[in-house]
């Protein structure tokens, strides 16, 4: 793969890494046909960030190594990652970027095992940076961000105008929406620190949005600190801000597109909604019948070590990843689209959501193994990711939770697991 | 209990802000006194304190354009309450170009002190910011403690120089020593002083102003008056507890005296329009 970017575009894709930087520790380098994607998940897999810079950023961009076939199966382009560390180094300083690079030329060679990146300066000097990485597979969050009922949409003036105003220690932030208002509140854990740390709340009018369309009231509670960090880069990129959510326990998708230039998604994990868990809990419980059904079914999802006991669990920044996979997981199968139409519907017997989800997550997996499902079954969705990420299909992946319902997707964090044989 | 009041007005917002952000700097914890005219910032003469206290009074009609507040009881007509300054600090900062702003006591999960700020939008549609900076009340019973501290009994007092000049020597003697000696005379001369094994620097103000007596408070002078004039008081501090004191101040005083009782203690007043500030440093044993 080569490339060149010009000097207008250095700024924004430095602008990228450091926020990439702020979110993991590495950074997923894949050129694809129709540009050059940057990826990253934070170490929790409660963020995944994906960059998309398309080809009309680039003075050039050749995407090199072809479609090679082997066994007539298309093998995709080398991707690799490479340490946040490394890459900012690159692009260290915004301001001397702006003030001196004239182009920044990109250069990846899997044949010489080379990563380079070359910013042309002014007065001739050339900065070159050699950069180590290691091969690897793709990740990718699926998720269909157009089939969620809340979409917001503004300046990102607005939410930085919002996030001022929240203590910097503060870890995270809830959502709240109603047709008629939309409410920030700063969220604590436990009932004594909430005694301790100042509360704040902010409310806005649905006017400050340019598109405001909420087909479910709700609360989502996500990580200020990821927040910070995309409008870190929104300021740079000056494009309004796109938000689609469902409720808690579900994911939240961040968008910053500009047509046929760049693309950005983030997708946040939203801590799952107490009641609602609690209350499944309390049925499971209170059902024997039930409880062995739910167990298996959760079995299915989490894999062997799982216990009924995480269903109510919420996902923790500082576990480790596999404690927060099971736990993630726990929470999104409430996430399947019937269950939550039933509950605006007045909430239906809490019973028969559960009967509801057990079916599906034991239909869902009949066949395959509970902890990778098959890659057909990524296939098999395919129709509904957006064209955004062509390369889908060819990746392996481990899944958060899998889609049971084949007119839904729900997002999914894919990351290079270490389990694949 | 009750207290709620408003400011409309943005300039007393940001002065009232400006005051805050002086008394964070100065502490980390305070008590707000709440009486029908005025509010005290108050930090009690402990010794977990390291011995520093601070008093601070504003009138509250050059503030707010409402207020109203019932104390405890009618007879003691009065609140007092413990509250982190960093706080504040951070619910005001939202105030900035606000509209509107209302604080108010209220009852949450405990009780708080609520911050209600209007800030205008990019449409006719405003936006609202509440903070709820949690508070804990104190009992009648203690309040004893948080009573204004008598005028030192000093041999010295005089008008300090700019605070911006003795900010900037303080600053670099703090390199030297953890302790400056501050003495002063009543002939007008003032001398900032750190001592090492290898280094004296010492800063001299001459001709400095002599505050006025007043002839009512006659104890606290006593003993300046049986001071030699020409004999310099002098108290050795804590450079750091200075500084503090030097650096936080935003609120632009028209004169700051210092009373120097020789050898145990600083005391500083900042004379100001509407609020007057005193801070106590103890000085330091050799």
């Amino acid at each position: 793969m080569k490339c060149i970017l010009p000097a207008v575009n250095v700024k924004l894709f430095a602008k990228a890494i450091h926020c990439l930087a702020k979110i993991g520790l590495e950074i997923y380098f894949e050129p694809l046909e129709n540009g050059l994607a940057l990826k990253t998940v934070n170490l929790s897999r409660s963020a995944y960030v994906c960059f998309l810079f398309m080809r009309s950023m680039f003075h050039v961009y050749e995407h090199g190594c072809g479609d090679v076939t082997v066994n007539g199966d298309a093998v995709d382009t080398f991707k690799c990652k490479v340490a946040v560390k490394t890459m900012l180094q690159v692009f260290k300083s915004l301001s001397s970027i702006e003030r001196s690079v004239e182009s920044c030329d990109i250069n990846l060679d899997e044949e010489e095992c080379s990563l380079v990146f070359q910013l042309k300066c002014r007065h001739g000097i050339t900065k070159t940076h050699q950069l180590t990485f290691q091969e690897c597979d793709s990740i990718q969050a699926v998720f269909a961000k157009d089939l969620l009922p809340n979409i917001l949409k503004c300046e990102h003036k607005l939410l930085s105008d919002v996030v001022v105003n929240f203590s910097p220690s503060l870890e995270e932030i809830s959502l709240c929406v109603t047709p008629c208002r939309v409410n920030m509140k700063s969220y604590t854990d436990s009932d004594d620190e909430a005694s301790l740390t100042m509360r704040t709340e902010m409310s806005l009018n649905p006017e400050e949005f340019a598109d405001f369309q909420i087909g479910v009231d709700t609360d989502v509670t996500f990580s200020l600190k990821d927040l910070r960090a995309i409008l870190a880069f929104c300021d740079v990129a000056c494009i309004p801000i796109q938000l689609f959510f469902e409720g808690g326990g579900k994911p939240l998708i961040f968008t910053v597109e500009q047509e046929n230039y760049f693309r950005a998604n983030f997708v946040l994990a939203t801590i799952a909604n107490d009641e609602f868990s609690s209350q499944r809990e309390n049925n499971v419980m209170s059902n024997t019948a039930f409880k062995t059904k739910m167990v298996n079914g959760s079995k299915n999802l989490q894999g062997k070590k799982s216990t009924t006991k995480s269903v109510g669990a919420r996902y923790s920044r500082t576990k480790q990843s596999s404690i927060n996979q099971q736990k993630t997981s726990s929470v999104l199968p409430n996430g399947s689209s019937k269950s939550t139409e039933m509950s605006n519907h007045g909430r239906t017997s809490p019973l028969n959501e559960i009967v509801e989800d057990t079916t599906r997550n034991n239909g869902g997996h009949a066949d395959g193994s509970p902890e990778i499902p098959d890659q057909n079954f990524a296939v098999g969705q395919d129709h509904i990711s957006s064209p955004v990420e062509p390369e889908y299909r060819d990746m392996r992946e481990v899944f958060f939770a899998p889609c049971q319902n084949d007119d839904h997707t729900i997002v999914v964090l894919a990351p290079d697991s270490d389990e694949e044989s | 209990m009750r207290f709620r009041t408003k400011v409309f007005n943005i300039d007393c917002i940001h002065h009232f802000t400006n005051v805050v952000n002086t008394i964070n700097k100065l502490l980390k914890k305070c008590t707000l006194r709440l009486t029908p005219d005025k509010l005290y910032f108050i930090l009690p003469d402990q010794v977990s304190n390291g011995g520093v206290s601070m008093w601070c009074e504003l009138k509250q009609a050059n503030f707010f354009d409402e207020y109203q507040m019932d104390g405890v009881s009618s007879e003691h007509n009065e609140i007092y309450m413990e509250i982190i300054a960093e706080n504040i600090v951070r619910a005001l900062k939202s105030a900035h170009n606000a509209k509107s702003m209302k604080i108010k006591l209220t009852k949450k999960q405990t009780p708080c002190l609520t911050v209600e700020i209007e800030l205008p939008s990019i449409n006719s549609s405003s936006r609202l910011v509440t903070h709820d900076i949690p508070v804990s009340v104190i009992p009648r019973r203690l309040w004893d403690e948080y009573q204004e501290p008598t005028m030192p009994e000093f041999h010295v007092s005089i008008c300090m120089p700019p605070l911006k000049t003795l900010k900037n020597i303080a600053e670099r003697m703090k390199n030297l020593s953890t302790y400056l000696t501050l003495s002063a005379n009543q002939e007008g001369d003032m001398v900032m002083k750190v001592e090492t094994e290898l280094v004296t620097v010492a800063t001299r103000f001459q001709n400095l102003e002599l505050p006025p007596f007043k002839d009512d408070d006659i104890a606290s002078q006593a003993p300046s008056k049986l001071w030699p004039p020409t004999e310099m008081a002098s108290a050795r501090v804590d450079i750091r507890k200075f500084l503090q004191f030097l650096a936080g101040q935003q609120i632009n005083p028209f004169k700051v005296i210092c009373n120097i009782v020789n050898q145990s203690a600083i005391h500083f007043f900042l004379i100001h329009d509407d609020i007057s500030l005193q801070y106590f440093i103890p000085a330091a044993s050799v």
